[in-house]
């Protein structure tokens, strides 16, 4: 309103008083806005590629962080042997740490889908879980996750 | 994936099927199942690293008598799966336990130890 009023020129009895000093600021405030715009609409007409690709670059390093983290936590489960009884709690904790992560990120739940359920029939195998078949699941995801780690590398 | 880990592993868990034990020096040959013939020794000489050779015989070109006699020739059919070749722990572990299994049986080992456990 009071810009409505410096641009008709006039101060009308009824209305408030605007100093000189808030006019300045009024388009001041104007001019910044048209500037912001106006590289808004810079960024989006000729750099929206740039701006997408950084994106992509962040979400594609935490992918890799969470890779290289389940791959990690895979290798622990060489350094237990369900054979002892103490070992046997560790292994399926750590188990379950992968598969929440696994599950917590949308593309590898969908690129690992069958490897949780891998797991979970481990998990769920009773006396049939033994130190034999957790080095054939810890071989499987590792290899799993080796390949996860080159197709992206790919791209 | 490559199916034999999951094969070692499997014989490994199973190894009442495991009949069968025949010693031919350092090489250890077996039966799986009535069905299938292997072999199993430790390889590299030098104590550097450690490797194992697994041997399959898929064919009946001869019987596990045989093959546990004669040395392998290039017309021969069988695949060599190396320890080495698969990089991981876990796989050397493999090879490792199923070497032992198939040892303790051509030696007896389980009778004494079932033998010492029960009977003394």
């Amino acid at each position: 309103m009071s810009l409505l009023i410096f641009l008709t020129g006039g101060d009308p009895v009824e209305l408030i008083n605007i100093t000189l000093f808030e006019r300045i600021i009024n388009v001041g405030s104007g001019i910044f806005g048209i500037m912001a715009s106006g590289i808004a609409i810079f960024i989006v007409l000729f750099k929206r590629g740039q701006i997408s690709s950084a994106f992509k670059i962040l979400v594609n390093y935490s992918y890799q962080l969470t890779i290289a983290e389940l791959k990690s936590k895979v290798s622990r489960l060489n350094d237990f042997n369900i054979g002892y009884k103490t070992h046997k709690q560790d292994v399926v904790n750590i188990l379950s740490e992968v598969e929440g992560q696994i599950r917590g990120n949308k593309t590898l739940s969908s690129q690992l889908s069958d490897m949780v359920q891998k797991i979970n029939e481990f998990t769920n195998s009773g006396t049939k879980m033994d130190e034999p078949s957790k080095r054939t699941l810890v071989y499987e995801l590792r290899e799993r996750l080796g390949n996860l780690d080159v197709e992206n590398y790919k791209k | 994936m490559d199916k034999i880990i999951e094969v070692i592993n499997k014989m490994i868990s199973n190894s009442n099927k495991i009949t069968r034990c025949i010693r031919s020096g350092e090489e250890y040959f077996f039966e799986y199942n009535d069905r299938y013939k292997w072999s199993i020794a430790e390889a590299g000489e030098d104590s550097s690293y450690q490797d194992y050779d697994l041997y399959l015989y898929p064919s009946t070109q001869h019987t596990l008598d045989e093959w546990s006699q004669i040395m392998r020739g290039s017309s021969d059919d069988f695949i060599l799966y190396k320890a080495s070749v698969y990089k991981s722990q876990e796989a050397l572990e493999s090879f490792q336990e199923l070497l032992v299994k198939v040892r303790q049986k051509a030696l007896g080992i389980d009778d004494i130890l079932e033998d010492i456990i029960y009977n003394s």
